[in-house]
């Protein structure tokens, strides 16, 4: 991939990759990650193999492994998210509950169910991202969205 | 209740970039204009290879990314900032612990890619910083550090001149419940980015103080930043203020003569120079003038490990009129002085466990001890 073409592909995806690590990770956190993702995706692109599929799942892909550093700030901003006060900060109602859920969910099932929920892959393509096989993605996402549920229905119940 | 809904609106005020892309494509160009330059340098280097076949070349830095380790270069200065430097290593809480050192941030300074490395040792995290290709004595990476409880917000700011270009360079760590970390210049303020909980930035000016944030956008703390007129301009340093006099000369090992000069100097204190005619000298003017009973006397490692001269070199008070040197296997020697002065080498045999020299013994005139000092080496009960 020549360097223009490469140009053209930052200008196609730098705002779906930036969201995504933005909403995991925070605007400041992203801010540097999205322009590695792009700058270590540039170093790579001569391995890129466009034979093997879709370039949004190859970016996502580096996106996400710089996110596995960061696991602990991610555990870190949710828990914070769960002591917002959502009346001062004019956040959803919902937004702490969903924080903890989250959080609570094991590293690879958040991975899964985020790449399907703010990063429109296909299953397929989560696989890719992730190298897992795609039944593991299916069951991963599944056990996601059943705690992300259960803890939701929980908080609500609690709540009368 | 959808839950997939819920996740769609979750913190989707975070999702717009907001400048993140401008940020981003002057980083990515940036990469591009290296990629081309090195593919333009390879060229050139092809050619100058079949005309120099043994050179030392001066590490190139491969672009390094947050998570890398050091590069090999970086790992050695790293280290001699501990007790690697030294003849008789003695392990302290402060050395760096080289080995778990990564890169932390990268920046694209003015003057080229920046990096702040985290470095932990057993006592706190340290931040230190360097611009590429930047090099200092003997050709080490030029370095600065800032060190920190990871409980705490800490940072730094070093100034440096690149090619005559001041370039100021903040660098720090965020405690936990920091979400977001401003730097004000005045009246006016700018966002640093954290890149996990790290901080690095160039200044372009004077920065007035640093304030940290939570997540509710509370002010967790507010940090002045004073720079005291040293900062600016270096205070005048101590400098000979008269006559150069040589008061000792010893044979080392492999015979090799070192000679001890001392003068006054500017600030009632000594300059003092060690040297030979086969290493760099050493020594400065920041001896103080020893009070009548103390021991102004300390270890210098002359040249460095591994090959260097270990040596006891320094003053001693009016009132000792002969030193002794004690080891930790009970032997004594005595530490000859030459007008208040010594010079002393402590042989090779003696850097290991159980024969290290550990506390030096002023006497007075009557044989009567007056004043002693623990070598860095000293174990509980030497």
């Amino acid at each position: 991939m020549r360097a223009e073409a490469f140009e053209e592909l930052f200008e196609l995806h730098f705002d779906a990759i930036y969201a995504y690590l933005a909403r995991r990770l925070g605007p400041d956190l992203a801010r540097d990650l999205a322009s590695e993702t792009f700058t270590r995706a540039f170093a790579a692109r001569k391995r890129y193999d466009s034979q093997r599929g879709e370039v949004r799942p190859w970016l996502f892909g580096i996106a996400n492994n710089l996110i596995r550093r960061h696991y602990r700030d991610e555990e870190r901003r949710l828990h914070a998210l769960t002591r917002l006060d959502v009346r001062e900060a004019s956040a959803p109602p919902e937004e702490p509950r969903l924080a903890e859920a989250l959080g609570a969910l094991s590293t690879e099932e958040r991975d899964v169910l985020l790449l399907f929920a703010w990063a429109d892959l296909e299953y397929a393509e989560i696989a890719t991202v992730l190298e897992v096989p795609l039944g593991t993605v299916r069951s991963r996402l599944h056990r996601a969205r059943a705690h992300v549920r259960a803890a939701l229905e929980r908080e609500e119940a609690l709540d009368g | 209740m959808d839950e997939l809904a819920l996740l769609g609106e979750f913190r989707l005020e975070d999702a717009a970039p907001n400048g993140a892309r401008e940020h981003a494509r002057s980083r990515l160009r940036a990469a591009v204009a290296r990629h081309r330059r090195r593919r333009r340098e390879l060229v050139a280097v092809v050619f100058v290879a079949a005309a120099i076949v043994a050179g030392a070349a001066y590490g190139v830095v491969r672009e390094l990314v947050i998570g890398d380790p050091p590069p090999e270069e970086v790992k050695r200065a790293l280290a001699r900032f501990g007790h690697e430097a030294e003849l008789i290593p003695y392990p302290r809480p402060e050395d760096p612990r080289v080995e778990d050192a990564r890169v932390a941030a990268v920046l694209e300074s003015s003057v080229g890619p920046a990096y702040l490395f985290s470095v932990p040792n057993a006592r706190a995290l340290c931040g230190w910083v360097w611009i590429e290709g930047q090099r200092g004595y003997q050709g080490r990476p030029d370095m600065s550090g800032v060190c920190g409880s990871s409980r705490e917000t800490f940072f730094a700011v070093s100034r440096q001149l690149v090619d005559g270009r001041l370039v100021r360079l903040l660098a720090g760590r965020a405690s936990d419940e920091v979400e977001r970390v401003t730097v004000r210049f005045g009246e006016r303020a700018a966002d640093i980015p954290l890149t996990g909980r790290w901080f690095f930035a160039e200044l372009v000016e004077e920065p007035t103080a640093l304030v940290t944030y939570n997540v509710a956008g509370r002010v967790v703390d507010e940090h002045e930043i004073r720079l005291p007129p040293s900062q600016i301009a270096p205070a005048p340093q101590p400098h000979p203020a008269g006559q150069t006099r040589k008061v000792a000369e010893i044979s080392a090992r492999d015979s090799e003569v070192i000679v001890l000069e001392v003068a006054p100097a500017s600030d009632g204190g000594y300059c003092m120079t060690v040297h030979s005619d086969r290493r760099r000298p050493n020594g400065g003017c920041s001896v103080p003038k020893p009070r009548p009973r103390e021991i102004g006397v300390s270890a210098m490692n002359f040249g460095g490990a591994p090959g260097g001269v270990l040596l006891l070199v320094g003053p001693v008070g009016s009132d000792i009129a002969a030193l002794e040197l004690r080891y930790e296997n009970g032997r004594v020697a005595p530490v000859p002085l030459s007008d208040g002065w010594a010079i002393f080498e402590v042989e090779r045999a003696d850097y290991v466990e159980g024969r290290r020299p550990q506390t030096l013994v002023g006497r007075d005139t009557s044989g009567r001890d007056v004043g002693a000092k623990r070598l860095p080496w000293a174990t509980a009960g030497g």
